[in-house]
């Protein structure tokens, strides 16, 4: 860990190989240069000129790198900030940070700098062409430290598993969210599939009821309705109405008809059959539940 | 005794960089001490004037009004910082 305040222009390359050298735990090195711009409130800039204040300055930073460090897995770090006359395109403040992963190398760093803006005592004036002026301070300067108050572990950034290698992580876990039955090209061919199978099974005459049967076990268990249901919403204007009606009341519908062909079947005097089929209904619903559950989980 | 120091826009407009001062008894903290400076009139009372937006350290390390002073301290007066 070490802080330093010069007038001397800095190599982060040669800050970084010093850095690694020797240190075979460091896995991540994350790294900020602020540079000194042309352009600042409409007027050029001609030069800037920076103040500071010698003894602090060191002391706030280091205890700005100890508070990183209480946070994050910090190996070493870094900070050189520069004072006196610089120009625009000069290196201004350098931070460094290694890790032993990147999550806590980007974090640390980017912490480090949004406190040193707030909290190190320095100041800059801009020299130019109508004189000298002080630089103000910036309220966003403030928001991006205060955002680190709150959560210990990550602020907005997403949390990186800490465990796993860094080439096997997945650059942007976004980009993987979408399950995988909501891609047309999967669900496409296998609702082919299906079809072909039913002419297959009705070619050789096989029973219905195990067509029909099967078809429902393979949808449900594949999320081929779900997905089926999300095409037909598609539809203009009727689209949303039949899903309405097939999503929401699906089961009860089954369930309401059901009960009306028991009602009428036990009047009929066919009690042992529709004993028979209940159970044969309860056996099929507690199948779809179960094919749901196993669907929702694969 | 206490070394005062000033800094950027503030040192400016004081025309000083810093001094000594025998503490008043009177001067107890931070807020007090300001307060102190301002009566010197002029200058001194815009600037230390309790509507300007300055910040305080006490030994080095940055300090609220209420902090405590004691003599020997080093005490500085700035405006807000705008390093990086």
């Amino acid at each position: 860990m070490s802080v330093r305040v010069q007038q001397e222009d800095f190599d982060i390359s040669a800050e970084i190989a010093a850095m690694r050298r020797g240190n075979p735990k460091i896995g991540a090195i994350a790294s900020f240069v602020g540079v000194v711009r042309d352009v600042n409130n409409g007027d050029s800039v001609a030069t800037m000129m920076l103040e500071h204040y010698p003894g602090m300055t060191e002391k706030s930073i280091a205890a700005i790198i100890d508070q990183a460090r209480g946070r994050w897995e910090v190996l070493d770090a870094l900070v050189i900030h520069r004072v006196g006359t610089l120009a625009p395109t000069d290196q201004i403040v350098l931070v460094i940070v290694a890790s032993t992963h990147r999550g806590d190398a980007f974090a640390a760093c980017e912490f480090i700098m949004d406190f040193l803006k707030t909290q190190a005592p320095f100041w800059k004036k801009e020299i130019t062409p109508q004189g000298g002026r002080w630089v103000d301070a910036r309220v966003t300067d403030h928001k991006a430290a205060e955002r680190w108050k709150n959560n210990r572990a990550d602020p907005s950034p997403p949390a990186i598993d800490r465990d796993m290698p860094e080439n096997q992580q997945d650059l942007n876990p976004a980009l993987n969210k979408r399950p995988w039955w909501q891609n047309w090209k999967v669900m496409l061919p296998l609702w082919l599939l299906i079809g072909a199978l039913i002419w297959l099974g009705l070619h050789l005459n096989v029973d219905t009821r195990v067509i029909a049967g099967s078809v429902f076990v393979v949808g449900l268990l594949s999320n081929a309705f779900a997905w089926l249901l999300g095409i037909i919403a598609l539809v203009p204007i009727i689209g949303p109405l039949i899903v309405k009606i097939l999503s929401v009341g699906f089961i009860w519908l089954l369930n309401v008809l059901g009960n009306l062909m028991s009602f009428i079947a036990i009047r009929r005097g066919y009690s042992k059959d529709v004993l028979t089929y209940r159970g044969l209904t309860i056996a099929l619903l507690v199948g779809i539940v179960i094919g749901y559950i196993l669907g929702k989980l694969i | 005794m206490i070394t005062l120091l000033y800094f950027a826009r503030l040192r400016e407009a004081l025309g000083a960089g810093s001094e000594q001062l025998a503490l008043p008894p009177t001067v107890r903290t931070l807020s007090a001490l300001r307060l102190h400076l301002a009566q010197r009139g002029g200058t001194w009372e815009k600037e230390m004037a309790e509507g300007r937006n300055l910040r305080a350290a006490v030994n080095q390390t940055v300090a609220t009004a209420e902090a405590l002073i004691a003599d020997g301290d080093e005490v500085a007066f700035f405006p807000p910082v705008t390093g990086g």
